[in-house]
Parts: structure tokens; sequence; C-alpha cells
């Protein structure tokens, strides 16, 4: 019996820490699983940023394709506004309403004097 | 681990004495059989990468191109045409096209209907399309914003719209004839719109744009609109509004069939306005009959008749056969030349060179033209410009007609010193006189100023182009003194503007009868040309009246209205008979050299 407890505590000692290194020994373990986890996570955050800027991308550039449509709108609108002044400024329109409507006429020789 | 203990605990309690495989030689078998796993995993994998990357990559690529990116035409905008001064003449909107696909309407009768309605078009016409075995038919072009937008709203399959650029005339009819036109096509179909088309249309343009599964864009690869480049005329709007409405006040007060008027600045070659009348309106052009769409100030010719005299006077005077003030017989008002009598407009005594211009005496110019000879004449015609394109930057000019002086009868010597059996356009008798005006030099007219592109910088400007100098600066000088007698004591005298000095030469053509082929009695081209002040011209303005029933004298109803442009001219430009003592000198012309083409 002592013989095989002798043996016995031999094995023990063999193939497991004693009792005083085990705590140690996990700790050493789980200390060598962090960079793994930290790893694991650099290469999850990578992937999250990778899907999330794709994903940025795409959201401006529908929110670019809106604004290009408003700024063609804007510029059309005010191109046509443009063209409506430049109709209202004709000449001939004018000439009418201020002969016509408001009564005005051309000054004649002699009326005018230029301020040099 | 804990279980692997345990299990060494309990076989050791079992006392079997011979050893389990021990438990890294399991760990070996699994690693080695999860590498083969993943050993092979990794083959499948790289087999079907390769696959996907090398074999069938051109045709992977062209599929996922086809689904996300998309070649997307650009609207080239037709570049916009300003006068001098900035203002818009021609202005291009952005329009929509209502297009069918027919073999896609379902429901052909009900798309008819309702696309009538809207588009304000027969159904029939609008069903005739829709059956048309074709992949695509235009249904209206250039619809309002309202009629597309009411399409939309139909949401008939097959029926859609195009965005387009369409051409505005914002001033209507003013400038017509410079202006000319475009078609539907969005392509210069006359005038400046015809000269400069490939300046103004620009290029065509395509983009890539990236489009999601549903079709909306994403992104594109290059924004911004393509833009034909910008004219900038050398047109004046006030200038071109006060000459065509005096020149249609004038064509409709003489009952004349139609009529030109061109305002240019003599030394620069600058055209000022250019009127026709009848006119029309780009914006409707195909409304309008193809004569009043001519732009006859440069494309049709006409005999110039006295305003000729001009040329002989010149070529007289630069070759020392005449001075003023020598005296020639009016032969009682009538001369034979050939066998044929030609009559003076009254019955002239003795008059001096002056008085031969200033009263415009057959006679007295026949009498010149026979000194200056047939040979030099024509050299003088030729130098002048006659019988050559002006060089205008306008389609279509006409180089008129002059026979060279060994085609010449024996009567044309005398016919062409008074203006007939020679034909000019108006563009040409204003170049010429024009070279009076400014000392001697022939200019090139122009009409663009400068070219600008698309993102503001200058494509092209136009310099002032001398071409040839054909009477001396104290030819030019002595002219100018005698052309002014014309309209002070002349035929001219309605050309006066009250506080200027007006140079000038009235003109009154009898017409060829094509039916007779004789001179007609009663159709004439009346017309006058002259430039002002006198001493420092700004401008040079020709008035042509093409068969005036009334007022038929060139002095009687192109004179005034030549007053009337000068007068409304001058006050724009703001030259006051005071400050013509501050009047630009024509720099560079006045000391050209001498040389005679």
């Amino acid at each position: 019996m002592r013989g095989q407890g002798i043996t016995a505590f031999t094995r023990i000692a063999r193939d497991q820490p004693s009792a005083f290194l085990k705590p140690r020994v996990d700790q050493i373990r789980r200390f060598d699983l962090l960079p793994s986890i930290l790893l694991g996570g650099l290469v999850l955050a990578g992937v999250l940023f990778y899907v999330w800027q794709h994903i940025q991308v795409v959201r401006l550039g529908y929110q670019i394709e809106h604004f290009q449509g408003e700024r063609i709108a804007l510029i059309r609108q005010e191109k046509e506004l443009r063209f409506e002044v430049a109709r209202l400024k004709s000449l001939r329109r004018v000439e009418e309403i201020a002969r016509h409507q408001l009564g005005f006429t051309s000054p004649r020789p002699g009326q005018m004097i230029l301020v040099e | 681990m804990p279980i692997q203990r345990g299990s060494r605990g309990r076989s050791s309690a079992r006392g079997e004495a011979k050893p389990s495989p021990t438990g890294s030689g399991r760990h070996r078998r699994r690693i080695i059989l999860l590498f083969l796993s993943l050993a092979a995993a990794l083959v499948i994998i790289s087999g079907r990468l390769f696959s996907l990357q090398v074999p069938q990559h051109p045709k992977l690529v062209e599929a996922a191109n086809r689904q996300y990116r998309r070649l997307v035409p650009l609207i080239s905008r037709r570049g916009t045409i300003y006068d001098r001064n900035g203002r818009e003449l021609a202005v291009s909107l952005r329009v929509s096209s209502i297009f069918a696909q027919p073999l896609q309407v379902e429901d052909k009768a009900r798309a008819a209907s309702a696309l009538s309605a809207v588009l304000n078009l027969p159904a029939q016409r609008v069903l005739e399309k829709l059956k048309a075995d074709k992949p695509f038919v235009w249904m209206k072009r250039s619809v309002s914003s309202d009629e597309a937008e009411a399409v939309a709203k139909l949401g008939l399959k097959g029926i859609a719209s195009v965005p387009e650029g369409k051409r505005f005339y914002p001033k209507q009819e003013q400038g017509a004839h410079l202006l000319g036109f475009v078609g539907t096509d969005d392509r210069g179909l006359e005038g400046l719109e015809l000269q400069y088309d490939s300046y103004l249309a620009g290029k065509p343009k395509w983009v890539v744009r990236q489009q999601d599964a549903l079709g909306r864009p994403i992104f594109r690869e290059e924004a911004g609109e393509t833009q034909g480049s910008d004219l900038y005329l050398t047109i004046d709007e006030v200038i071109q509004y006060v000459t065509e409405r005096e020149l249609e006040a004038a064509v409709s007060q003489s009952g004349a069939l139609s009529g030109s008027a061109i305002v240019m600045d003599p030394v620069t070659g600058e055209i000022l306005a250019l009127a026709n009348y009848p006119t029309f309106n780009p914006n409707a052009y195909a409304e309008a009959p193809a004569f009043a769409r001519r732009n006859r100030a440069v494309v049709d010719y006409y005999e110039p008749g006295s305003a000729f005299k001009v040329i002989v006077g010149a070529g007289a005077l630069e070759e020392r056969l005449v001075r003023p003030e020598d005296r020639f017989n009016g032969e009682g008002g009538a001369i034979e030349v050939a066998g044929i009598t030609i009559r003076d407009h009254e019955r002239f005594g003795t008059i001096t060179f002056s008085e031969v211009l200033a009263h415009s005496s057959n006679v007295g110019a026949i009498k010149v033209g026979m000194r200056l000879g047939k040979s030099l004449y024509y050299d003088y015609i030729s130098g002048f410009g006659f019988g050559n394109l002006t060089g205008i930057d306008l389609p279509g000019e006409t180089p008129g007609m002059i026979r060279r002086p060994k085609e010449w009868s024996a009567l044309s010597l005398a016919s062409i010193s008074i203006g007939q059996e020679v034909s000019v356009t108006p563009l040409q008798m204003l170049v010429a006189v024009s070279a009076v005006a400014n000392g001697g030099v022939l200019v090139r007219p122009h009409v663009v100023r400068t070219i600008t592109a698309a993102e503001g910088k200058v494509a092209r400007e136009t310099a002032p182009v001398q071409l040839r100098r054909v009477i001396s600066d104290g030819t030019a000088r002595t002219l100018t003194t005698i052309l002014q007698g014309v309209v002070t004591e002349g035929t001219g005298k309605a050309a006066a503007v009250e506080g200027f000095e007006v140079a000038g030469k009235t003109g009154t053509s009898q017409k060829l009868d094509q039916a007779t082929r004789r001179y007609s009695q009663d159709k004439v081209v009346a017309s006058f040309v002259g430039f002002v002040p006198a001493e420092q011209p700004r401008l040079a303005i020709v008035v042509v009246i093409d068969e005036p029933r009334t007022l038929r004298w060139g002095g009687s109803i192109a004179a005034p209205t030549f007053r009337e442009i000068a007068r409304e001219s001058l006050k724009h430009l703001r030259i006051s008979p005071a400050a013509r003592g501050q009047l630009r000198v024509a720099e560079g012309i006045r000391g050209a050299a001498f040389r005679l083409n």
C-alpha cells in the first residue's frame, strides 16, 4: 500500500501539476488565449469596418445622386427664369408698353443733352 | 483537460498495466484529420476560385457590369448666343420628348386614347404609331413639363420620355437672320447656328453610372453637364432693334417688297446690326415662308445704281484723273453711248465733279468712268471687293456679279459707271464705303467677337482684319468731303443727322424685268450707304429697299431710314455732337502701306 501510494504519487506528480502549481498554469493558459482573442477581435473589427464603409459609400452615393438631381433641376429652373427675363426685356415689348400703356415718346432732337 | 486527467486517473485506479494510446497521439490524429479536412476544403475553394477568376472571369465581369454599371449619355447643352453686351439672344433649355416602344404597349387602344388626350394629338394618329411594327417611335418631341408629367402619371408600359435640348430665342424676330435656327435634332440649319454649329453643339459625352438591383443610380464616375461654347457677337441688341424697327417702317411706308439694312463699325469691321424685312420668328421657323427666312443682306444681290458712283469717283481721284473742282458738261441731262441714250433725273448744265456725285449726275459719272477706262475701273471695282466674298462669318454669302472687261459691251463702261450691269450685295456695298470712311483700307466684316468654352476660357477671339489698302488716305478724305456734299446739298439731304456731319450716297437703280429682259420702268431698288460722323466715323450704314411703290428714290425712302438708324444708334452709343472731338482715330489704318489689288 505504501509502495502503491508512492507509485501513485509519483504518477500524479509526473502527469499532473501539483496543487500549488495549478492556478499558475491556468493563468498562463488564459494568458495564452489573449492574443488569439485580440486578433480575432481585430479581424472582426476590420471586417465590420469594411462592411460599414461599404454601406457608407453606397449611402453617400444615393445622397450624391439625389443632390445631383436637385442641382440639375435648380440649374434648369435658373435657365428657364433667365430665359423668361430675357423674353420680358425684349425691346419690342418694352417699347410697346412704354408707348401704348405709359404714353412715353422718344425725345426729339434738342430735348436730350448728354452730360459727359 | 480535466476529463483527460480523470480518464487517466480511472485507468490507473483499475490497474490497467498496458497504457492506452497517449493523449498526444490522439491529438495528432485529430489535428491530421482536421488539417486534411481543411486542406480538402481549401482545395475545393481554390478550385472554385480559380474557375471563377480565370476561365469564367470575362463572362462574370461582363455580367456584373451589365447589372451594376450603365453607360448614360449626357445631353450636350447647346451654347448660348449673346450680343456684345452679354444679353441672351439664343438659349437652350432642357425639355422632354415622349417616345413609345410599340411592341411593349399592351392595350394599344386605351394607351392611344389616354396619350391623345394628354399630348393633344389626334387619337387615330397616336394609335397608328402604336400599331407600327417598330421597336421605337417618337410620339411627340419637345413637350412641356406639364405634358411630360401627365404622361408619366399615366404609367403606361412602353411609353416613356427622354430629356432633350431645345433652342429658344427670347427676343423672337430680333436678329432672326443673323442667328438662324436649329432643327429638332438640335443641329444648326441657318445663320450663326449653322456657321458655328461645331462650337455651339459641344461634344457628345457618356458617363458610367453604378446602379443597384432596382436600377437606382448609386454613383457616377464623371458628373457634370456637357455644354457647347457660348458665342459673344459684335451685334448690339439696341442698334439691332432700332435697325429692324426703322427698316420695317420704311418697307411698310413705301409698300416695298422687302428691305435690308446693316450697321457696321467701319474701322474694325464689326457688324453692329443686320436686318431684313420681311422677317420671321426662329422659334417657329417652319411656319415662315422661305423668302422671309433669306438673309438677303448677305445672300441676295442687286444693282446698286448711283451708289456705285462712289467707286468710279474713288478710282478717278486716286489716279488723279479728276479733281473735286473739275467741271463737266451735263449735256442737258442726256448722253448717248453705243446708240443708247442715258438720261439724268434732271437737266444739268456745267457742274463740278463734286456736284456730279452730290446731285448724282449719270452723264457726269459716265464721263468720269470713261476717263478712268475699262481696265483701271475694273481694278478698282475688284479692289473694293466686288465680285468676291467679303469673308463674313455667315453662311450662304454670294460674291455678286461683275464681268471681266473683255466681256464688257460698248455700253458696259457707261452702265457700270452708274451702277448698272453690276450686281453687289448690300454687305459688299457697305464694306466698300467703309474703306472710304476709315481712310482707304478694306476690312473684313465679322459677326462673332469671342467664343467662350464651357469652363469660361476664351476659345477664339476675332481680331479686326484689314484686307488691303484700296485708296490712299488723301483720296479717302477728299471723297469723304464730296460725299458730305451729297447730304448737305445733294440727293441725300434726308440722311442728315442733327449735329453731325454725314457722308453718303443715294442710289436708285432700275430692276431687270425677267420677262422682257429689259430694265423695268417701275421696279426699282432704292438705297443709301454712308457713314457718320464723317470726319471720324463710328457707324457705316447701308439701307436697301426693294421695289418701293411710293417714295421710289433712294433719297426719299432709304436716306431717311439711314438718318433714323444713325440718330438712335449715336444716342445709344452716347456719341454727342460735343463729344466728336474725343472720338477715336482709326489707329493703324491711316498709316498702312498703299497697295492696290
